[in-house]
């Protein structure tokens, strides 16, 4: 934890520089001169997402307010705690605007490493981002982390992705692989709540420590008890009164055990901790727990008793690949590339690894090793191969007719220009765009009061991410 | 002809690619690939049906609603069932407009409004307006 670069600063002079609310979100990349500063020194925050859902990112940036109100919200981190310099979800940039500030921000260290969803075991193909196989970036960037963190049941521990034809794992499991000893938290959960990811960078970023954690890296402070030792209904639980028809009215109240609740397995603070800013929480709504904290999430039966096998997951049906996943139509003689069709059919071992995404013919049309993206051998499947001679009848005609000239250069640098209109953002208080969107929205749904709190806050949160 | 590659395109649910092809400030063709695959539909084989709806309201954060709703129906319709419980048919109401509710302002707010709205502009603004001038 001695890597974790820190250092204070006012809020005042913090509101002085606005462009640090632009390099909150990563905007500093696009905006010139000294908005770009990045004067602040803030702990950088990297969050990587893998085979992700962004749901965990959703947790974290819906929540309207802390459930208690001396409990910092989002803004207060985004902007005054941390500096998010990469996160694909909510920052601005695209393409290499986006990677350059990764490249950028891995090469100076000591950044705080976010994994949200997991990466893949069975074969590194499933989860690419900017041509590289995730993972590749993953091990880059957690060498020179501080710490890195696994964010909700996939990024700790595989969650529901581990069970899947993927075989997803968490950060535990890719540092042991690679044998890197930086420091690690995971703070499982699917989601994993607001309040345990926000509470668990601050405690890293205040006390330049790693909290308290059980023997699966995850926080006591949060994960220290069951959910079933603190359960509400667990005097039904030892009065042997279990809930058996749904819709027995006398039944209400009773324990969820023979319904599927996990309880007894699952560590986390839920029962005192509810959802949404304190809303309700799944046993509160009568819904049995489903151990969503546990690394054993892929296997639990989730409305019954018990687990199911753990083993490969079964292989997908055989089947003819005839078309070849392509907008196009492909020709006869394509059989493999970019198919996710198991044209091989069967080979269940290994969970799908060894999949047929492309055989060794395949020369790489459409594929993602960025130039040469068809070769001689390309017959046309989703490819923009124009040559007639090449091209099976009936494929590709609108780009056969269209283009100026046969092929292409190879790919002559991909050149995404900032300015050109869309992706482009600069750095201000929030209180003018807060305002702006928050209007937009009490326009769009009307003057109920619930909604005008909810756009007040959306605005202002929104504003205040900017 | 100029390739112009995206990699990746933030501010969506998954990874995603684009590519386009420009000549003469005219796009020729265009290409988009999602770059991240899970496998999900096989871990539903010879499992209990009533976990579907929980396993694919996970293959996205931002629509899970509407994910969990449409599993569910599936799963009537292998059955054969065709009529559901008064009760059920508003619960599932309630739940789909409750995910409308947090998802499309979610959407907008979080990650398209930055491509609508230019704030550059505000940094050479030499208007007037006392709220602008107070960013």
């Amino acid at each position: 934890m001695e890597g974790l670069k820190v250092s204070v600063i006012s809020r005042r002079d913090f509101l002085k520089v606005m462009g640090a609310a632009a390099a909150a979100l990563g905007l500093s990349q696009v905006i010139p001169g000294e908005w770009a500063s990045g004067a602040l020194n803030k702990p950088a925050l990297i969050w990587l997402e893998g085979q992700d859902c962004a749901g965990c990112t959703e947790s974290l940036i819906s929540v309207l307010k802390g459930s208690r109100a001396d409990q910092p919200d989002i803004r207060d981190v985004v902007l005054d705690m941390v500096e998010i310099k990469y996160h694909e979800t909510i920052m601005a940039g695209s393409g290499y605007v986006a990677e350059e500030a990764l490249e950028e921000t891995i090469a100076r260290g000591g950044y705080i490493l976010v994994l949200e969803g997991s990466l893949p075991t069975a074969d590194e193909r499933f989860c690419y981002v900017a041509g590289h196989p995730l993972e590749e970036t993953f091990v880059q960037a957690a060498k020179r982390a501080a710490v890195v963190i696994g964010v909700g049941a996939c990024g700790s521990f595989g969650g529901l992705v581990k069970g899947m034809t993927s075989r997803g794992e968490g950060v535990g499991y890719f540092l042991q692989k690679h044998g890197i000893n930086t420091p690690y938290v995971c703070v499982p959960g699917c989601p994993a709540k607001p309040e345990w990811i926000l509470g668990t960078v601050l405690h890293i970023v205040i006390n330049r420590s790693l909290p308290a954690m059980d023997s699966l890296h995850r926080p006591l402070m949060y994960y220290g008890n069951t959910v079933h030792s603190r359960c509400p209904r667990q005097n039904n639980f030892m009065a042997g009164k279990f809930l058996t028809d749904w819709n027995d009215p006398d039944q209400a109240g009773y324990c969820l055990l023979l319904k599927g609740c996990k309880g007894p397995q699952a560590h986390s603070n839920c029962p005192d901790l509810w959802w949404n800013d304190g809303a309700n929480w799944c046993i509160g709504a009568c819904a049995p727990c489903s151990g969503c904290t546990e690394p054993r999430l892929a296997y639990y039966h989730i409305y019954g008793e018990g687990e199911y096998e753990e083993g490969p997951p079964p292989p997908p049906p055989a089947q003819e690949c005839t078309d070849c996943h392509s907008p196009h139509g492909a020709g006869d003689n394509c059989t493999a590339c970019h198919t996710p069709h198991d044209t091989g059919g069967g080979g269940g071992g290994g969970g799908g690894g060894g999949g047929a995404y492309t055989n060794e013919d395949c020369v790489g049309c459409h594929s993602d090793k960025q130039t040469g993206h068809f070769g001689a051998n390309c017959v046309g499947c989703h490819s923009d191969n124009t040559d007639p001679n090449t091209h099976p009848p009936g494929a590709g005609g609108a780009s056969a007719s269209s283009a100026p000239s046969g092929g292409n250069s190879g790919g002559s640098g991909g050149s995404w220009t900032p300015s050109g209109g869309g992706n482009s953002g600069g750095g201000n208080s929030g209180g003018l765009l807060g305002g702006l969107v928050g209007d937009l929205l009490g326009d769009v749904l009307g003057g109920l009061p619930v909604v005008g709190d909810l756009t007040k806050t959306v605005g202002g949160l929104l504003g205040g991410l900017l | 002809m100029a390739r112009v590659v995206i990699d990746p395109l933030t501010r969506i649910e998954g990874h995603l690619k684009i590519e386009v092809e420009i000549a003469n400030g005219k796009v020729y063709d265009a290409w988009s690939s999602g770059t991240m695959a899970r496998g999900a539909e096989n871990m539903l084989i010879g499992r209990d049906p009533r976990d579907a709806a929980f396993v694919t309201a996970r293959m996205c954060g931002v629509c899970f609603g509407a994910h969990a709703w449409t599993s569910s129906i599936a799963v009537e319709r292998a059955q054969g069932t065709t009529k559901i419980p008064e009760l059920a048919r508003i619960l599932r109401n309630l739940i789909i407009g409750a995910c409308w509710l947090h998802d499309k302002p979610l959407h907008f707010f979080h990650l398209a409004a930055l491509d609508y709205l230019d704030l550059r502009v505000l940094l050479n603004y030499r208007g007037s307006d006392p709220d602008i001038l107070k960013i």
